[in-house]
């Protein structure tokens, strides 16, 4: 008796905890409901259909199947051979950035002279590289950043050149390729970091104080502490930053089929095609974002599992 | 005799520390500079270039720093953008969306970590559905929704809408923001969520016992454990509202904030002007004049940093 009643309480407990924690999310729900899940259930009807404007200007839909998802799969040449490259530059920026932002992060979270200014222009991709800044400076992204201005500029000069041409060097030496190419390259890095780095660094603040001060007492070198305390508290951080590289290198403006998919609808007109490459496009990301969650999160250190 | 080799075996020790710590630091700071230079030469670049007046353009001598700067550049487009007016709707927009943002992000992802319920792992799902999901593939759809905006008529999928217009309001941002379904809002809950899985659950409990509710617990203990996170998140928000174009103008066209009245400013402003040079001498000072205030709204931030890892002392 005594221990039904208290079951029955451990139950309703539950129960209301359960209650508490979906009121918590309800903003997201009533979101979702209200605002992604009909412009998706659009897209997705898009996919299967053949869109032309009536005489009054509306919209109509021609069921056509899956012929959209046919034609992107076997008529459209180019489209599997983008996906190759755009999976492959992935599969070689996406760790990079991961290393890279965590190995800054965890220097601007060191103590030095001037530690808040070179935190600010870290800062400086993100802006950069985000909305309308990005249209003033789309040549940004172009392998050829590294031009001097030049008023003429038929001839620009670039920056590796002229340091090259200062010292004594000729123009076509094959140091200034491996150079030139070794800057692009980790600029292209550095400005890809630019978010991931800020979210390692608020991960790195959020460890208390006192496990470090334990550590010091106990006798731990500094890369002991790291390994043991550093890694582990920012482990989660990791995983989100892994899932948000994944999704902004593949789906970022700039990328290859994403352009493809803007192009098509909105230049070609072909509303339906367009969105059936981006369902598969979008499955093909979740699928990666699966594996990487599955993967990394076996290694992520979770409190509330001890 | 032992004793002094021990003492021997130390201080030559310690010199080895010292000595690596000082070639660990020479080396950061190579590294650093090295990286510094990288970020900012581009930047020095269009500050070089849009104090260039009109007789430096076409002057095949200069080649990168200006040889009469002026600042008339700055002022063309000062005066041209209404920049106080346009600063000012910016900022209060912004502001207004971060903290809208926080808010019902940390709200859903509080929910989401600490409590066990059918559905957390679909709700979950649909979080990082909705980062995967280009907001340019579904803005159409959204527009019609606000278009015409009709609270009866919200679960309806296609067929003919009738309802009020919201275009142009700041109605339709707002309403995205506080339901977390604004732009990249799945990263600001996701960041959250990992956050809050891994803040210790011993001082909750105790919260519990003395007494807090569910909610108290919430604003007292996870709040305050959080601010570095809610500080960086509010920082993405506010910025990606800041710099934002697709939701602006389609959205608000006329509404005439910072990003849409620098964007729409007459091409060649300069007199004359012609050639790709002369272009990106039109546009430096523009992306100079988007991208500075947030510089200072980000060097202000850092101040929260501060103060949130001495009050870790006390929370974390």
């Amino acid at each position: 008796m005594n221990t039904n009643i208290k079951l029955h309480s451990l139950q309703k407990r539950r129960l209301r905890d359960g209650i508490t924690g979906f009121l918590f999310t309800l903003p997201f729900v009533v979101g979702f409901i209200l605002f992604i899940f009909s412009p998706v259930v659009m897209y997705l009807a898009m996919s299967f259909s053949k869109l032309s404007l009536n005489d009054a200007g509306a919209m109509v839909f021609e069921n056509v199947k899956w012929d959209n998802y046919i034609n992107v799969l076997f008529e459209q040449p180019d489209f599997l051979k983008r996906l190759a490259s755009s999976l492959g530059d992935f599969a070689l920026r996406c760790p990079a950035i991961l290393f890279f932002s965590l190995f800054i992060a965890i220097i601007l979270n060191q103590r030095f002279h001037g530690r808040a200014l070179v935190r600010a222009v870290f800062f400086l991709p993100v802006l950069v590289y985000s909305g309308a800044a990005l249209m003033f400076s789309n040549d940004a992204l172009s392998n050829d950043y590294f031009k001097l201005l030049s008023s003429d500029s038929d001839e620009t000069v670039n920056l590796a050149q002229y340091v090259i041409s200062v010292l004594g060097g000729t123009e076509d030496s094959p140091i200034l390729d491996i150079v030139s190419t070794l800057m692009d390259k980790i600029y292209d890095i550095t400005c890809s970091s630019g978010v991931q780095i800020l979210i390692y660094l608020a991960g790195l603040q959020s460890i208390s104080p006192q496990l470090y001060e334990a550590s010091s007492v106990e006798g731990c070198t500094g890369w002991e502490s790291f390994w043991k305390i550093t890694l582990p508290m920012i482990s989660p951080m990791i995983l989100v930053n892994a899932v948000y590289t994944v999704i902004d290198v593949l789906g970022n403006p700039t990328n290859t089929i994403i352009n493809t998919l803007y192009s098509l609808a909105m230049d070609s007109g072909n509303y339906g095609l367009s969105a059936a490459m981006g369902l598969i496009y979008f499955l093909i990301i979740f699928i990666i974002l699966g594996a990487v969650f599955f993967v990394i999160n076996r290694f992520v250190f979770y409190e509330e599992n001890i | 005799m032992n004793l002094r080799l021990a003492e021997k075996s130390i201080s030559a020790a310690r010199i080895k520390k010292h000595a690596y710590g000082v070639c660990f630091r020479i080396i950061r700071g190579i590294l650093l500079a090295g990286l510094v230079f990288l970020i900012l030469y581009p930047i020095f670049v269009k500050a070089a270039a849009s104090l260039m007046s009109n007789s430096d353009i076409y002057n095949p001598s200069v080649v990168f720093l200006p040889k009469n700067p002026t600042f008339e550049n700055f002022i063309t487009v000062w005066n041209a953008v209404e920049y106080p007016i346009a600063f000012a709707k910016t900022f209060a927009l912004s502001f207004t969306v971060g903290i809208l943002q926080v808010i019902s992000c940390t709200l859903v992802a509080y929910g989401l970590a600490k409590f066990r319920f059918y559905g957390r792992r679909i709700i979950m799902g649909l979080v990082i559905f909705t980062l995967v999901i280009p907001t340019q593939t579904i803005l159409t759809p959204l527009y019609i929704r606000f278009r015409f905006f009709d609270i009866t008529q919200l679960l309806q999928i296609g067929g003919e809408l009738s309802g009020i217009s919201l275009i142009n309001t700041v109605l339709p941002i707002t309403l995205l923001s506080a339901t977390a379904t604004a732009f990249k809002n799945g990263l600001y809950i996701f960041i959250l969520l990992q956050h809050f899985k891994n803040s210790p659950k011993v001082l909750e409990e105790a919260a519990f016992i003395d007494g807090c509710g569910r909610f108290a617990t919430f604003t007292r203990i996870a709040v305050p454990g959080a601010v570095p996170m809610l500080v960086t998140i509010f920082l993405f928000a506010f910025v990606w509202q800041w710099t934002d174009y697709y939701y602006t103008s389609i959205f608000m066209p006329e509404m005439d904030f910072l990003t849409s009245r620098l964007l729409d400013i007459e091409f060649s402003w300069i007199a004359g002007i012609s050639g790709d040079y002369a272009i990106s001498v039109s546009y430096a000072p523009r992306v100079l004049l988007l991208i500075f205030p947030l510089v200072i709204v980000y060097l202000f931030t850092q101040r929260f940093f501060v103060e949130s890892v001495e009050r870790s002392g006390i929370v974390g």
